[in-house]
């Protein structure tokens, strides 16, 4: 079984503007759990576009589960988007619809049975501490419940691969660090799991992560993926 | 319930729009209004010079004007032996000295037009289907080289040749108006999509398909323009029903032709259910082309 994603010198940009990534080439593992770090501007959340498919690389090859996104069908897309869950660094959840309708949405648009969604959905707010808000309306909830429910929204459909856009920023070292022992929990159940951070003082918590550093578009060691050892705070190696 | 309605409604993936709050409805009904009113003077038009032209097309007159009486009578009545005979003309009747004043009456003032004047002789025929007015033409000749055979389809000719063309401008003018609102849902569909852009994202994102974001905006805009069309439609059919009453004060004519039976009426349907139809095509083709830009 090959890697989930590989990027082999990918490039994007956005119309005529400079590329915001470039000769970016990596390759994610099953069930690997990655940090992606940087400063604002570096390209993170461009590289994270890349992998929940709402860009395409300019340049360069991206395979994701297998498949060149460059030569897949809209279908194909379609398809391999719902093996992936992403929260969004603003949350992006639908303000017409309830907390519990928002959960739901992936596993509506899969089409999948209602008797179903309800008990999952019932299931993963109560994981999350939003029970007792099923029913009300996301722009009710305070900054950290809106996190939750984007992060419920995200695995709810169990997906390969979940995305992360700063997803501790709104909320407390606590709630921070339990989030953070959710995502680990989903990849010790197998999913590949990156989150796009700017809170090095996680990093440590994960001992297993690998972590990449993008600067000004680019992975900042061009030989591979940084990796940090578990109880240090700079690179030690490449791979 | 709802069980009909499309997934993504039901479920409400997009926030829902009033249907009235835009200008769409509006816009509907008063293009599906002016298209039903095209269509109902193309198809009455096109009744009044059909019911017309059957009318008045197989008549014929020959008229045998003389000043000496005696040879007009006799002229008379050898050219309606030759009509009895004929096989290309049926009912062959003399119009009666009577009559002849009678018609003549309000022009002249007297009752005694034949006496005093030489009035021609007419006697009218129906030409029987198929038959060739020239040949026909040619054996009163052979006869009566100075009869006159005048045929009335050849002089109502020019007037159903406008008929039919105005008939047929009339229709073209509301199948023009339904592009036109076809155009119109285009527009409304694009604003409909810039509103909804950020929801779009998201569904796009969590892997809904095209087919479930143009299914949605179909049925959405089915819905916007059936209560459009069917307001339209009632606005054009009570305008109708108020010409239909001028008409029948009017009477017979041209104008008293033209009045639509009750399978025109609801021919006239066809206007507001090919404008629902015309907007969920133009929809689909819309979104469908608008999500194609997106990977």
């Amino acid at each position: 079984m090959g890697p989930l994603a590989r990027f082999e010198t990918v490039g994007l940009r956005y119309g005529t503007d400079a590329e915001v990534l470039r000769d970016i080439s990596f390759r994610l593992d099953r069930g690997a759990f990655m940090f992606l770090v940087g400063p604002s501007g570096a390209g993170k959340t461009s590289l994270l576009k890349l992998l929940y498919l709402d860009e395409k690389p300019t340049r360069g090859r991206l395979t994701l589960f297998g498949k060149d996104i460059g030569a897949a069908s809209r279908g194909e897309l379609t398809a391999l988007r719902r093996r992936v869950g992403v929260v969004f660094q603003d949350f992006r959840l639908l303000d017409h619809l309830s907390a519990f309708e928002n959960v739901a949405l992936p596993l509506r648009i899969a089409g999948v049975a209602e008797s179903e969604v309800t008990a999952h959905v019932e299931e993963l707010l109560g994981w999350v501490g939003l029970s007792a808000k099923a029913n009300v309306r996301p722009q009710t909830l305070s900054g950290g419940e809106q996190q939750r429910l984007a992060i419920a929204r995200a695995v709810i459909a169990r997906p390969d691969l979940l995305l992360c856009d700063e997803p501790t920023g709104n909320v407390d070292p606590e709630m921070a660090a339990r989030l953070l022992h959710l995502f680990q929990e989903l990849n010790r159940l197998g999913t590949t799991v990156v989150v796009a951070t700017h809170a090095l003082q996680l990093l440590p918590r994960v001992p297993s992560a690998t972590i990449m550093r993008l600067e000004r578009g680019r992975i900042e060691d061009p030989t591979g993926t940084v990796r940090y050892a578990p109880d240090s705070t700079r690179a030690v190696g490449t791979r | 319930m709802v069980g009909w309605l499309p997934r993504a409604e039901r479920y409400r993936f997009l926030p829902p729009e009033p249907v009235l709050r835009t200008a769409l409805p509006w816009i509907v009904a008063l293009m599906v209004a002016l298209a039903t009113l095209g269509v109902a003077a193309g198809m009455a038009l096109a009744m009044g010079v059909g019911s017309l032209g059957m009318g008045v097309s197989s008549g014929l007159t020959v008229q045998i004007a003389d000043g000496n009486p005696d040879r007009k009578a006799e002229r008379a009545a050898r050219i309606m032996t030759v009509l009895e005979a004929s096989g290309a003309v049926t009912d062959p009747r003399q119009l009666s000295e009577e009559r002849t004043n009678a018609l003549l009456a309000p022009w002249l003032g007297t009752d005694d037009a034949a006496d005093v004047l030489p009035v021609p002789v007419m006697i009218d025929a129906n030409l029987v289907s198929g038959a060739d007015v020239a040949a026909f033409r040619a054996a009163i000749a052979d006869v009566d080289p100075e009869a006159i055979v005048d045929s009335h389809g050849e002089w109502f000719a020019p007037f159903s040749r406008l008929g039919w063309t105005m008939s047929g401008l009339a229709l073209g003018a509301a199948l023009l108006l339904l592009v036109a609102m076809a155009a119109t849902v285009v527009l409304g569909v694009r604003a409909g999509l810039g509103r909804q852009r950020e929801a779009l994202g998201i569904l796009h994102v969590l892997g809904a398909e095209d087919r479930i974001i143009s299914g949605l905006f179909q049925y959405r805009l089915a819905v916007t323009t059936l209560v459009g069309a069917a307001g339209g439609f009632l606005m054009a059919m009570l305008v109708l029903a108020a010409i239909s009453l001028l008409l029948a004060d009017i009477g017979g004519g041209l104008l008293g032709a033209a009045s639509l039976p009750v399978w025109g009426w609801l021919g006239l349907l066809i206007v507001p259910v090919l404008a629902v139809l015309l907007a969920m095509l133009t929809t689909r083709m819309t979104v469908e082309r608008a999500l194609g830009e997106r990977i």
